[in-house]
């Protein structure tokens, strides 16, 4: 993990130094400055180092909590993150309770009526919103909820009011696919063998399915889920953006147009960071649900 | 002694995507109380599914059930659904041939047993618990506080069975289906599980419907057996007596392909030809095609079961004109 942390680190610093944009343009926000004040300027930022000895200033920086200064906004990062991340974070999390708490009975209502009208109904519904790009859903949303019907603010963030709508729009396209994978998975749990010991037992339906079968039957979801968190945090930064809800996202956006090199490395770290704390949970989690996996760890 | 069981002309389709397929064509099986009743067939003659029928675990809507199952002189298959579900388990119990996959790999095997009493007797957290693990002690899994929080993949195939009867037997139900309970087990264990099974029905007068294509388990167990073909029963008697004068042909070839030590330099036998799936309504003796005492009516016309001996029943065209 330690490996993998350091190898993206490497990746992150150089691959944004690959950007042909003057970072100095950045820092004097375009305008012209004399040659001693831009002199001055490369020093404070260390631009007149090599790239080997800039990245180790960077890490050096991180590991003392320092995330250096932001070229645009003339701030230190931290804090330019620490005012955003609670947006990102909290869009990011009510968008998988969202998707969770609409898929999984989704999932579990298809597979066990299977074939049926509404089995083919929540399918088709899937369908659509696996195929719709979620800024397209999210501008949809916006329109419908809050221009026309004024249920929810359209722009700005603050409010839990302000997260609905942009997290539903995530939430739509994780719930399509988390639905689909419930309920594949569960068809098959249904059809095993134990299942038909749990009949044979004389369990009400309800307790063989939910009880039994839907266990079992959450081991691939999680696995799929825990990928889509991930795609979530990506996702956040076009609806963001969408809502001008002023998160990481919409900062990561505006800070890679402007070669603002400290913001883009912290928040790139920032979310790795969480997509392997994420990884690490689903882990913990398999072995919750699942005793062959607790021994063998 | 009055049968506890009583199936009575009992045809089972399955609705497949190739067709109709006639499973069960019009069987005929009574289990006495107490009883150990073989039911020896080759693959896919229907023993199982006589078997999940009479617990009523077909789905239905792809399977069409005809006939009677007399449970204590009730018939299954016109109680309402809430009833069967209360005879499960309860009265009637099944074990399967992979208790691997027939167990929840995610529970405990104390919790799956628990679960048998917090359903049938409404017992307590803690009252189905100790009943449990005295289970589990019964059928010789022990220690049973360790048994109780071990997961079927930490049992070996044998203790796994084990844990299956525990939860089958849990109940005192009264009739106990074993399909094929020993056939995913090696030698030494299947007899282990087979003696637990007699020794559980003879202690607690439960009746067991015991499936196999092992003869020697028959003889060994079973006061009597039943011998199916082609989705029905040809042919029905004291195990002593049909072993010793089988009048069905199919019977008859049957126990000449059993491996014998004495002629061992003998190749082994077999029955020529395999049944094959019903996708017609059968008309006349399924063994025709196979039988080697077939007459010109056995093609055309299905013969009645008839008694040929005391406690022996078989339908046979052939045997009932000898």
């Amino acid at each position: 993990m330690i490996a993998t942390i350091a190898a993206i680190a490497v990746l992150v610093f150089f691959t944004v130094r690959l950007s042909p944009s003057d970072p100095i343009a950045s820092i004097t926000k375009g305008k012209t400055v004399s040659a001693d004040t831009r002199q001055a300027l490369i020093e404070q930022f260390h631009l007149d180092k090599s790239l080997s000895e800039q990245f180790i200033i960077w890490l050096n920086g991180m590991f003392h909590g320092d995330l250096g200064e932001s070229y645009q906004y003339r701030q230190s990062v931290s804090f330019l993150i620490k005012q955003r991340v609670s947006t990102t974070l909290g869009l990011a999390a009510l968008a998988t309770s969202i998707a969770f708490a609409l898929s999984i009975p989704i999932g579990i209502i298809s597979a066990v009526m299977q074939d049926s009208f509404i089995d083919k109904a929540l399918s088709v519904f899937a369908l659509v919103f696996v195929a719709s790009p979620t800024y397209l859903i999210a501008i949809a949303f916006m329109y419908i909820f809050a221009l026309k019907l004024k249920m929810f603010p359209s722009i700005g963030t603050g409010t839990f009011r302000h997260l609905v709508l942009p997290a539903s729009a995530m939430a739509l396209n994780m719930v399509a696919l988390s639905a689909r994978i419930t309920r594949q998975s569960m068809i098959d749990e249904l059809q095993s063998a134990y299942m038909l010991t749990a009949n044979a037992k004389g369990l009400s339906k309800a307790r063989a399915v939910l009880v039994h079968a839907l266990r079992n039957a959450l081991i691939p979801v999680i696995t799929i889920a825990s990928l889509q968190m991930g795609g979530m945090l990506i996702g956040a930064v076009l609806v963001e953006t969408v809502f001008a809800m002023g998160g990481l996202g919409d900062l990561l956006i505006s800070s890679i147009r402007s070669s603002d090199y400290p913001v883009v490395q912290a928040i790139t770290m920032l979310m790795v960071a969480i997509f392997m704390l994420l990884s690490l949970l689903v882990d913990i989690l398999y072995a919750v649900i699942d005793p062959r996996v607790r021994n063998t760890a | 002694m009055g049968d506890l069981l009583d199936i009575r002309n009992l045809a089972v389709d399955f609705m497949a995507h190739e067709g109709i397929m006639y499973a069960l064509c019009g069987v005929d099986l009574t289990i006495g109380k107490g009883e150990i009743h073989g039911l020896v067939g080759e693959s896919s003659c229907g023993k199982s599914t006589a078997a999940k029928a009479i617990l009523g675990l077909h789905n239905k809507k792809r399977t069409r059930i005809k006939g009677e199952i007399l449970f204590e002189g009730s018939d299954i298959l016109a109680m309402p659904p809430r009833e069967v579900a209360k005879l499960r388990g309860s009265a009637i119990s099944i074990i399967f041939q992979d208790p691997m996959a027939s167990l929840n790999p995610l529970m405990g095997i104390g919790s799956q047993i628990a679960e048998m009493y917090r359903l049938h007797e409404n017992a307590s957290k803690r009252l189905a618990r100790e009943k449990a693990a005295a289970m589990l002690e019964k059928v010789g899994l022990t220690p049973s506080e360790l048994r109780y929080k071990q997961y079927p993949f930490e049992l070996s195939g044998g203790m796994q069975q084990r844990a299956m009867i525990a939860m089958a037997i849990s109940c005192s139900p009264k009739l106990l289906i074993a399909d094929e309970p020993t056939t995913a087990l090696d030698a030494t264990i299947q007899a282990q599980i087979l003696e637990l099974v007699k020794s559980v029905s003879d202690e607690m007068g439960m009746s067991v419907l015991l499936i196999t294509h092992n003869f020697g388990i028959i003889a060994e167990l079973c006061k009597r057996v039943s011998v199916m073909y082609a989705g029905r029963v040809v042919e029905t008697g004291d195990t002593q007596e049909l072993l010793a004068s089988p009048k069905h042909p199919y019977t008859i070839d049957l126990i000449a392909s059993i491996p014998r030590l004495e002629n061992s330099s003998e190749k082994l036998t077999s029955i020529a030809g395999s049944p094959k799936a019903l996708y017609e309504p059968p008309v006349g003796c399924q063994y025709y095609s196979r039988c080697s005492r077939r007459l010109d009516i056995c093609e055309k016309q299905y013969p009645e079961t008839r008694d040929v001996g005391a406690g022996h029943k078989a339908a046979c065209h052939w045997s009932h004109s000898a």
